[in-house]
């Protein structure tokens, strides 16, 4: 594939990016430029290009000239197998660096539909305005009467005639760093804060009105069927299919890869109450995003008991999040907390395991509240949590400000207690279990984020994909979840692939988690869509330029090596993983004796070996001839790469 | 008569190989078996924390049970897959992401 900006191919038509100021409420439209797509690809490729040659204020989140970015790409909207995928890039509030989110449904697609590949979000209004993106141009209109509305309410407003919508709830409006995005009601651009910056910019909601589907290529056409047919009858995707994400409760639990406790435990005692079959007995539908073939997710409802309501989940994350992750056993009050999440739109992620870092500052006697007991596994504290922090009223003021920064505030050992990388805090794997995670979990240049890697090949018995992208001598060792070798050599090729689904606007569950796709199989569609030849490995190749210029925003900023390290509970730590029987009396005890210690042998010499195989130095900065290789230089400003 | 056995050779990955204790062992059965004839037997063998690993608790082999048969994934039905002398299983749990 030609990346360099020489290339001038007419790639497609029909693509405008919006330049949308909401000081001014001027819009300007140009045409996306080619040489951006045929480097970058789409979406995420877009949005890292957009906001590094647009950041205006990087030591403030907040500043009305930082861009929000809403970009889409070339398969977003099409019949593609889960072209479904819209991405948010802003300099995040969370990480004071590079961020972003990624979220499915139905809105990226009526925005692709809509004719706009990217809005590119500047200002700040002065009063409360949502945006209306149409066919015929983007208009500003008064949000006052929604503001301090949840995001159920918002939707109920705005959610007519097929308008599709994203917006903010009280916790955006309120600036919690972790504050979500939320569209199609349940569907949640959720990590690094860009709820917080869109209420930062008085933007309460974007409402698009799509049109018909854009004209598509015959030949495009005819290989999206096809791509669909071998995702839906894909072996790998029928857990999804059956049981939704949560199908890895169970599994998890056994391998000591299930978090508790803020990561004291990998294993709960109590795993069959939040289990997927737990969860099935609230289930009463499923439903895909747009042009999915898996249908991954549930809907879900408590009809009577204290917490009644209906929920788009839970996904794995979020039930761990604020189930085994703070010690909470009953499903229903799991399902009130992620309902809870999504109308005042929080990240439910950084959500829990915020509220963990304070139930084990708590247990430290490092913090206390005067209403909430902060005990492990107290629905009340849960629950009462959420919503202090989402208007930052009394306790939740502190919490709101994610676990890097309370722990600094609080002082003393609470750092210990912050599972955060970058100031993110972790998702919900056991980096002493799944060690190619922790290694993503590190190196990831928006924080720490389960979906910036992705390497479940070890971990999912994938060989077929060890074999298809490894020498056949390191596979063995790299199949084996224990071994250290070559996990980063996994991350290395799951960070590009991971990069390439966001740049497409494909769901991961049909590339990196599943392989029911490989690269090979999304270039054999792109090529019939752009018209011209690009093949898995030119794929491969964007998805490194991408993550290397989201590594060198962060670089600019001087973030560096250190910056790629796991809280030391996971270096410092072992675990013991057990098995669990139930006693004559019913009750569940676990083994005497540990089946397994789970431990990071070495960790610098991971970060070593991934450094090496990036083209980076020593302190994790791309070299000179990295940046040049992948025709980066023009992005390199205000620091000098290291020699090669 | 005799029965005539087969001896297959079986591969444990990640969590099975902590439960069963061994990278790898050898399985005598009645010429005619099957893969789950030879899943049944290694459950029978270590107990029933190997047992959830790899059967549903309707009895199906486990949706996360992933099954290689002579180097080749295997998709059929566990039931109708025939062993052979010589014949290898390699067994992965598979958890993936989140
Ligand atoms: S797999 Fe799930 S999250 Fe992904 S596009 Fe399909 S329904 Fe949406």
């Amino acid at each position: 594939m030609a990346g360099g900006p020489e290339d001038t191919l007419e790639i497609m038509s029909n693509q405008t990016v919006a330049w949308v100021d909401l000081t001014t409420q001027d819009v300007e439209l140009s045409p996306l430029e080619t040489a951006l797509q045929g480097q970058f690809l789409g979406a995420r490729g877009v949005g890292a290009s957009l906001l590094s040659r647009h950041i205006a204020n990087a030591s403030d989140p907040y500043a009305p000239g930082n861009p929000l970015v809403f970009s889409v790409g070339p398969f977003t909207g099409t019949p593609w197998p889960t072209g479904a995928r819209y991405h948010v890039t802003f300099h995040s509030p969370l990480t004071g660096a590079y961020g972003y989110a990624n979220s499915s449904g139905v809105f990226g697609p009526a925005l692709q539909q809509a004719g706009y590949s990217a809005l590119i979000i500047v200002g700040r209004s002065e009063k409360p305005i949502y945006l209306e993106v149409t066919p015929d141009g983007i208009f500003f209109r008064p949000a006052e009467h929604l503001w301090g509305r949840g995001t159920r309410e918002v939707h109920d407003a705005l959610e007519a005639n097929g308008s599709r919508v994203a917006c903010i709830g009280p916790a955006g409006e309120s600036r919690v760093r972790f504050a979500a995005i939320i569209n199609d009601r349940g569907r949640a651009a959720a990590r690094c804060g860009g709820g917080a910056v869109m209420g930062s910019k008085n933007l309460k909601a974007i409402v698009v009105r799509g049109k018909a589907q854009r004209d598509l290529p015959a030949a495009f056409i005819a290989e999206a069927r096809h791509a669909f047919a071998k995702v839906r009858d894909h072996p790998n995707v029928r857990g999804l299919r059956d049981l939704g994400t949560v199908v890895l409760v169970g599994p998890k639990n056994r391998s000591g890869d299930l978090p508790a406790r803020n990561h004291q435990s990998g294993q709960v005692p109590w795993v069959d109450r939040v289990d997927a079959l737990a969860i099935a007995r609230y289930t009463y539908r499923t439903r895909g995003c747009y042009s999915c073939p898996i249908r991954c997710s549930r809907l879900t409802r408590v009809e009577r008991g204290p917490y009644p309501g209906e929920l788009e989940g839970p996904e794995y994350e979020t039930l761990d999040a604020l189930g085994p992750l703070c010690w909470v056993d009953d499903p229903e009050v799991i399902l009130e907390a992620n309902r809870l999440c999504n109308d005042l739109g929080m990240d439910t992620i950084s959500t829990g395991a915020t509220i963990a870092f304070a139930m084990e500052c708590h247990e430290h006697g490092l913090l206390a509240d005067a209403e909430l007991t902060l005990q492990w596994g107290d629905p009340g504290s849960v629950l009462g949590l959420i919503e202090r922090i989402a208007r930052r009223q009394g306790l939740g003021d502190l919490l709101a400000e994610g676990t890097k920064r309370a722990a600094q505030q609080i002082g003393g050992d609470a750092h210990r207690y912050a599972m955060q990388v970058k100031g993110m805090e972790l998702p919900r794997q056991e980096p002493r279990i799944a060690k190619g995670f922790g290694l993503g979990h590190a190196t990831s240049n928006r924080g720490a984020d389960h979906l910036y890697a992705l390497p479940t090949i070890d971990l999912a018995g994938n060989l077929d994909a060890a074999r298809h992208f490894f020498p056949p001598q390191i596979v063995p060792e790299l199949m084996e979840a224990d071994n250290e070798a070559y996990k980063p050599d996994l991350v290395v090729l799951s960070e590009h692939y991971c990069a390439v689904s966001d740049a497409l606007g494909v769901c991961k569950f049909s590339t990196a988690e599943t392989y029911a796709l490989y690269p090979e199989d999304l270039a054999i569609g792109l090529s019939a869509l752009w018209g011209r030849e690009v093949n898995g490995q030119d794929l491969l190749t964007a998805g490194e330029r991408i993550v290397n210029l989201e590594r060198l925003y962060n670089v600019r900023l001087g973030l560096s090596r250190i910056d790629d390290h796991l809280p030391e509970r996971f270096t410092t730590e072992a675990l013991s993983i057990h098995t669990f029987e139930r006693d004559a009396s019913g009750e569940v005890v676990r083994s005497a004796s540990p089946i397994h210690i789970g431990r990071l042998n070495d960790f610098e010499a991971m970060l070593d070996r991934y450094y090496l195989l990036r083209g980076w130095d020593a302190n994790g900065i791309p070299t000179s001839q990295t940046v040049r290789r992948l025709g980066l230089q023009s992005y390199v400003r205000g620091f000098d790469a290291p020699g090669d | 008569m005799p029965v005539a056995l087969v001896r297959i050779h079986i591969k444990y990955h990640n969590m099975l190989r902590r439960l069963t204790g061994v990278d790898m062992q050898a399985l005598d059965l009645p010429a005619g078996c099957t893969v789950q004839t030879a899943l049944e037997a290694i459950s029978r063998q270590y107990g029933h924390h190997l047992h959830e690993m790899l059967f549903s608790p309707n009895g199906t082999v486990a949706t996360h049970l992933v099954i290689f048969h002579n180097g080749q994934l295997t998709r059929d039905d566990p039931d109708g897959l025939l062993l052979s002398e010589g014949d290898e299983l390699m067994l992965f749990p598979s958890i993936s992401g989140g």
